[in-house]
C-alpha cells in the first residue's frame, strides 16, 4: 500500500474501528473527539501543547541519543572499554525508568531538567545498545579492506563504517524517539509550572482530563500524540537520509537487498 | 631483491593456537599459490603480509617488499577479499573512486583511470549499480578492479573463485589470466582447488597445518592457459600430486 493510500485509508479505518469500540464502551464518539481537539485549538491549548511536548520530547531524545551512540561507540570498538562500564550500564539498563519518576521529582522538582533527564535516560540505553550492537559487530572484512586500500581515517569513517553501522543506529534512534514521547507524557504527569512557556504539554493535559473527567480531551490528546509520533519519526528519518547523504555522498536509503 | 616479496620465519599465533609456523617463501614476478586443506592458516599468512592480523594476534618474523618491511607504503598491497567484499552501498563506479585514492591525482585523471578500468575489465555500464545488481563473475571483476586502481606493487587474491560454480569459475580464471596476470606484478592466491592452482600459478606452495611450506610444485605450463592444457597427462600428474599433498 502506498504512503497516499495509507494517509487516506488509516483514518477511515481508525473512525469506524472508533466508532464500534467507543459505542460499546460508552467512550466518546468521533464527533465528540473532533468537538474537543475544537475546543482545545480555540483556547491556544492545543498547539502549544504540542510545542512543549515535542520540544521536551525532542531534548531529552537528542541528549540521550548523542550520549548513548558515543557510548555505544566506544563500547562497540574498545572491549576492554566494555569490560569496564558495560556492567554498570547493563544493570542501569534494566532499571525501570517509570520507577525514577518519583524519587527525580522528590531529588529535583518537576522542572524541565528532571524531564529531560527522564527522557535522555531512556533513550540513552536504547541508542547505546544499539550502537554497541552496530559497532561491536561491524564486519572484520571492512576494516581489512580499507586497510587493503589505505583509506585515510575520515574517508573509512564516512564511506565504510558509518554506512555499515548506519541502518541499525538509525532503528535505535527510531525505538529512542518512540520511547522518548511515552517518557515524556509520564514526566508531565508529574506537574508542570503553572506559569512560562514550559507549563503544559500534552501529558498534562491528559491528566488534567483525568481529574476533570473529560474523556474526550483524554482520548483526543493520546491520539494527538500518535500522530505526533508518526511526523516526528517521519522528520527524524527524513533528516538522517539527507543528513547522511549530504555527509556521505552515499544515497545508501536506495540499496536494497 | 628487485619489487618482490620476501617472508622469513613468519610465525602467527591466535592465543595458544599456532596458525603460521616458521614460514618462508619469496615471491617475484609471478604468480604463487598458496596451496592447502581449510583452516591451515593459508588466509592468514595474506592477512599477515596486508598487517591486519588484527589485536591480540602474535606475529612473528620479517616480510619485506622490494627491501622494505611491509606497511611502509600506503595501497602497496592490493588485495580481493574471499567473497568479495563490496560495501552493499557503494556503487561500481564509487568502489573505484575509493579504491584509486592514494596519491594527489586529479579528479579528471582519477575519472580517466576510473573509466579506462572499467572498460578493460569489461564493466563499462555498470557504474551506476550496487553490488546486488552484479553477478558473481562481474562482482568479482569488481573486486579486482578496485583492487588494482592504486597499482599497487603486489596483489593478494583470497580463494578468488571459491563463491562462483561452473562457467563462472572458468570465466574468472580466463580473466584473471588475461587481465590481471598482464598487470606485471607479483600475485599470491590461496586456494585449495587443485584446478584453480593450476590454472593461475608458475609456482605452487603446499602448506602443511598449521601454515609451514610442506612442498613446492613448479608449474611448466605456457600462460595464457586455457581449459585445453587441462587435457594433457602431465597435468594430471600434477593434480594427482595435489590431491594427494592432502592426504
Amino acid at each position: 500500500m502506498g504512503l497516499a493510500a495509507q494517509v487516506s485509508v488509516t483514518p477511515l479505518v481508525f473512525a469506524l474501528a472508533w466508532s464500534l469500540v467507543s459505542r460499546a464502551y460508552n467512550l466518546p464518539s468521533v464527533a465528540e473527539l473532533a468537538g474537543a481537539i475544537a475546543e482545545m485549538v480555540r483556547s491556544g491549548t492545543y498547539l502549544h501543547d504540542i510545542l512543549v511536548s515535542s520540544i521536551r520530547g525532542l531534548a531529552g531524545f537528542f541528549v540521550g541519543f548523542g550520549l548513548g551512540s558515543l557510548t555505544g561507540m566506544l563500547t562497540g570498538r574498545y572491549v576492554r572499554f566494555f569490560l569496564a562500564v558495560g556492567g554498570l550500564l547493563l544493570f542501569l539498563r534494566w532499571t525501570p525508568v517509570l520507577a525514577l519518576l518519583p524519587i527525580t521529582v522528590r531529588v529535583a522538582g518537576i522542572g524541565e531538567g528532571p524531564k529531560i533527564f527522564l527522557i535522555a535516560w531512556a533513550c540513552y540505553f536504547i541508542s547505546w545498545t544499539y550502537t554497541h550492537v552496530a559497532v561491536a559487530g561491524l564486519n572484520p572484512a571492512y576494516v581489512w579492506w580499507s586497510d587493503s586500500l589505505g583509506l585515510s581515517v575520515i574517508a573509512r569513517f564516512w564511506k565504510v563504517y558509518a554506512p555499515a553501522v548506519a541502518p541499525t543506529l538509525v532503528g535505535g534512534a527510531r525505538v529512542a524517539l518512540a520511547v522518548a514521547m511515552i517518557v515524556v507524557v509520564a514526566a508531565e504527569f508529574s506537574g508542570t509550572f503553572q506559569e512560562g512557556f514550559f507549563r503544559d504539554g500534552l501529558g498534562y493535559r491528559i491528566s488534567r482530563a483525568v481529574e476533570t473527567n473529560r474523556n474526550d480531551i483524554n482520548v483526543s490528546c493520546i491520539i494527538t500524540l500518535g500522530l505526533l509520533g508518526i511526523a516526528l519519526d517521519f522528520l527524524l528519518v527524513q533528516f538522517v537520509k539527507r543528513g547522511l547523504r549530504r555527509l556521505t555522498g552515499i544515497d545508501f536509503y536506495r540499496v536494497e537487498g | 631483491m628487485g619489487g618482490g616479496l620476501v617472508v622469513e620465519n613468519l610465525a602467527v599465533r591466535y592465543g595458544q593456537a599456532l596458525a603460521v609456523d616458521s614460514l618462508s617463501f619469496t615471491v617475484n614476478d609471478e604468480t604463487v599459490v598458496l596451496f592447502g586443506p581449510s583452516g591451515c592458516g593459508k588466509t592468514t599468512v595474506l592477512k599477515a603480509i596486508l598487517g591486519v592480523t588484527g589485536s591480540g594476534v602474535e606475529t612473528q618474523g620479517s616480510i619485506l617488499l622490494g627491501g622494505q618491511p611491509i606497511g611502509c607504503e600506503a595501497g602497496a598491497v592490493g588485495m580481493v577479499f574471499q567473497g568479495p567484499v563490496l560495501p552493499a552501498w557503494l556503487t561500481v563506479y564509487d568502489l573505484c573512486r575509493i579504491g584509486c585514492n592514494i596519491g594527489s591525482l586529479p579528479s579528471a585523471e582519477r575519472h580517466r583511470r576510473i573509466v579506462h578500468t572499467l572498460d578493460r575489465f569489461g564493466l563499462s555500464g555498470l557504474e551506476r549499480r550496487y553490488p546486488y545488481q552484479l553477478s558473481g563473475g562481474q562482482k568479482q571483476r569488481v573486486a579486482l578492479a578496485v583492487a588494482l586502481l592504486n597499482e599497487p606493487r603486489i596483489l593478494l587474491l583470497d580463494e578468488p573463485t571459491t563463491f562462483l560454480d561452473g562457467m563462472a569459475r572458468i570465466d574468472a580464471w580466463d580473466f584473471i589470466e588475461r587481465n590481471v596476470r598482464s598487470v606485471g606484478i607479483p600475485i599470491i592466491a590461496v586456494s585449495h582447488d587443485p584446478a584453480e592452482a593450476l590454472r593461475l600459478a608458475d609456482r605452487i606452495l603446499v602448506l602443511s597445518s598449521p601454515a609451514a611450506v610442506r612442498s613446492e610444485i613448479r608449474v611448466p605450463f605456457p600462460h595464457p592457459r586455457t581449459e585445453e592444457f587441462a587435457r594433457g597427462g602431465a597435468y594430471w600428474d600434477l593434480y594427482e600430486r595435489l590431491t594427494s599433498s592432502f592426504s
